[in-house]
């Protein structure tokens, strides 16, 4: 008989003595509130209702995130910590809604084109919910671009929590990351992406690791042991899904998302929390100037288990409840400069792009050599993204002047570009536009002053 | 034996003239046409997914018996920004390298994440010729 204690979904919290009584929280969230509108939604989204029998459909018997897990399971183990599953019989991890995710990933698999998978990802309800509201448009163009990117995630990530350093923007970053990661290490290039996913956040180990409490450990440890036992995607699914699930306010065993269970986990459990839901839980450690080296998350989980009520759990608390304060959301007051410096298309007349930038620029003739701010050879590696119409316009030409310097930020530019291109490649799939002209304006803004005229706002 | 993650140059990239294959859902090149747009001298140079190799790296690699790769032709052009920034530039004769070995046992390998792993002693030969642009990083296993 499996110990259902030991699950992730199961691990009882409702002793912590400072633990919120569910009536004290439910006015917190209210329709109005997009923030709240959002995790209502992401939670309807996530885990609409399915039936085992449903997800049961989708089982396999091999796949790459089990062996991954299992090999967690094994170096986690050999850390020497406690390891309260070993003994545990077979799991039987909670059904339902994590089968309801395994469905949602396999129907993603089953889909006929990656275009078509991006378009469902485009007008899934939470960029709806987030477009609907003006005052939240502009910060939902930068959200979606960023987490629609199977690519450098870092770079993005850097930029937003450095530009929007607001919890509730980052409280939805968090939660529309996550189901994406999770959409990620399912899709058919699971073993590549799971390699990517761990290499690009080698604190989501460290701190579990590193976590004393032992409820991070044991988490991961029932998903090992789920997987290890029954050897199937959807016992792994289900597990990190229950893992998550809490973290995301959502209770297992009743299958019902509460408030209070959302906050519990984040005010009560930030580290297990910050474990389960790296993104945001790193994001939040960065405003505070924490970077989650060894050292220091040790530093935090200590100073968590002495109190629960950390400065840190506290200033979450009251942002949770009250909102991020109204002065860190006017950054959306400059998105229109922003928008200004961004690389974009128009319509060229003609191919011939050199005589579209001269006729612009007539004083450059000589002094510079015209280059593509988004490369010609997209047109090759992802035909139907960008037309000739759009490459050749006199928004996406730049003036590289003529000389060494040049010609070594060119070569720089090029190898970004083969980096952006990589993980598009691996997958079979293809950038969108957006993401395409992102990256022209990280470039821009990196190297624009160097362009003659400069781009990127500099 | 020691092996290193190498992002080689990019000096251009995929040309139009390039047969791509998609109807595995995958980008599998079947003829590649690499145009370049600069060049800075390395004799080993990529444009994701492929890379290409200088004539004389390449017999280098082969008189060591490197492992995990084979050359097929390359059509290599030069696009009008090069010509107008290199008007005198002679390129060498450049051969197509497809990769096949494994990382970490190869001198030649694919890895999921990093990419390109090659041995000592094809960083040995490559250095012999030049590749003072490429990025090295040791690679480890598991990696």
């Amino acid at each position: 008989m499996a110990d259902e204690s030991l699950l992730p979904g199961n691990l009882d919290q409702s002793s912590t003595p400072d633990a919120p009584k569910p009536d004290e929280n439910q006015g917190c969230i209210t329709q109005s509130d997009p923030l709240s509108s959002c995790i209502i939604n992401l939670r309807k989204s996530i885990f609409p209702p399915i039936s085992p029998e449903q997800a049961a459909g989708f089982m396999t018997d091999s796949d790459p995130l089990s062996s991954r897990i299992l090999e967690l399971k094994k170096s986690i183990f050999a850390l020497g910590l406690p390891s309260p599953v070993t003994s545990a019989g077979a799991v039987e991890p909670p059904a339902g809604i994590a089968s309801t995710r395994i469905s949602t990933l396999h129907d993603r698999d089953a889909a006929p084109a990656p275009a078509e998978q991006k378009e469902k990802q485009k007008d899934s309800w939470f960029w709806q919910t987030l477009e609907s509201s003006d005052t939240l448009k502009p910060y939902a163009r930068k959200v979606r671009e960023y987490v629609e990117s199977p690519t450098d995630t870092k770079g993005a990530w850097d930029w937003l929590t450095n530009t929007v350093p607001k919890s509730g923007a980052q409280l939805g970053v968090g939660l529309a990351r996550t189901p994406f990661d999770l959409t990620q290490i399912f899709s058919g290039e699971s073993q590549a992406t799971i390699e990517r996913f761990l290499q690009e956040h080698p604190e989501y180990e460290q701190i579990v690791r590193e976590d004393p409490t032992g409820e991070s450990l044991q988490a991961l440890a029932g998903i090992g042991m789920g997987a290890g036992t029954l050897k199937t995607a959807e016992a792994t699914a289900r597990g990190v899904a229950a893992f998550i699930g809490r973290r995301l306010g959502i209770d297992t065993e009743k299958q019902t998302w509460t408030w209070e269970t959302f906050k519990d986990a984040w005010v009560n459990h930030p580290v297990e929390s910050f474990a389960a839901v790296y993104p945001f839980g790193a994001s939040f450690l960065k405003r505070k100037g924490i970077t989650p080296s060894e050292t220091e998350v040790r530093e935090l989980v200590d100073s968590a288990v002495k109190d629960e009520k950390t400065p840190l759990a506290q200033e979450l608390k009251n942002e949770l409840e009250a909102g991020p304060p109204k002065e860190e959301l006017d950054f959306l007051e400059n998105s229109e400069d922003a928008s200004a410096s961004r690389a974009t298309f128009g319509q060229a007349t003609t191919n011939d792009y050199r005589s579209t930038f001269f006729a612009e620029n007539p004083e450059l003739k000589g002094e510079v050599d015209v280059h593509h701010a988004v490369e010609q050879c997209v047109l090759t590696k992802f035909p139907g993204v960008v037309t000739e119409e759009e490459m050749h316009s006199i928004e996406n030409l730049r003036g590289i002047p003529k000389g060494v310097k040049g010609e070594i930020h060119l070569s720089q530019i090029r190898r970004e570009w083969n980096r952006f291109y990589d993980p598009f490649i691996k997958t079979g799939t293809a950038p969108t536009k957006a993401q395409l002209l992102q990256k022209a304006t990280e470039i821009d803004s990196m190297l624009g002053s160097k362009f003659m005229p400069p781009a990127g706002g500099e | 034996m020691k092996y290193y993650q190498i992002e080689p140059e990019v000096a251009g990239g995929i040309g139009e003239h390039s047969e791509i294959d998609r109807s595995s859902g995958k980008m599998v090149v079947r003829k590649l046409h690499y145009y370049f747009d600069g060049w800075l001298g390395d004799v080993l140079l990529e444009s994701c997914p492929c890379f290409i190799v200088t004539e004389a790296a390449k017999k280098k690699l082969q008189s060591i018996g490197a492992t995990g790769i084979k050359f097929d032709k390359v059509e290599v052009t030069t696009s009008a920004f090069f010509q107008d920034r290199y008007p005198n530039r002679q390129l060498p004769k450049f051969v197509w390298l497809q990769i096949d070995g494994k990382p970490g046992q190869d001198d030649f390998g694919i890895a999921p994440s990093p990419g390109l792993v090659i041995s000592e002693r094809a960083l040995v030969v490559l250095k012999g010729l030049g590749i003072s642009n490429a990025l090295v990083t040791p690679f480890e296993e598991g990696q």
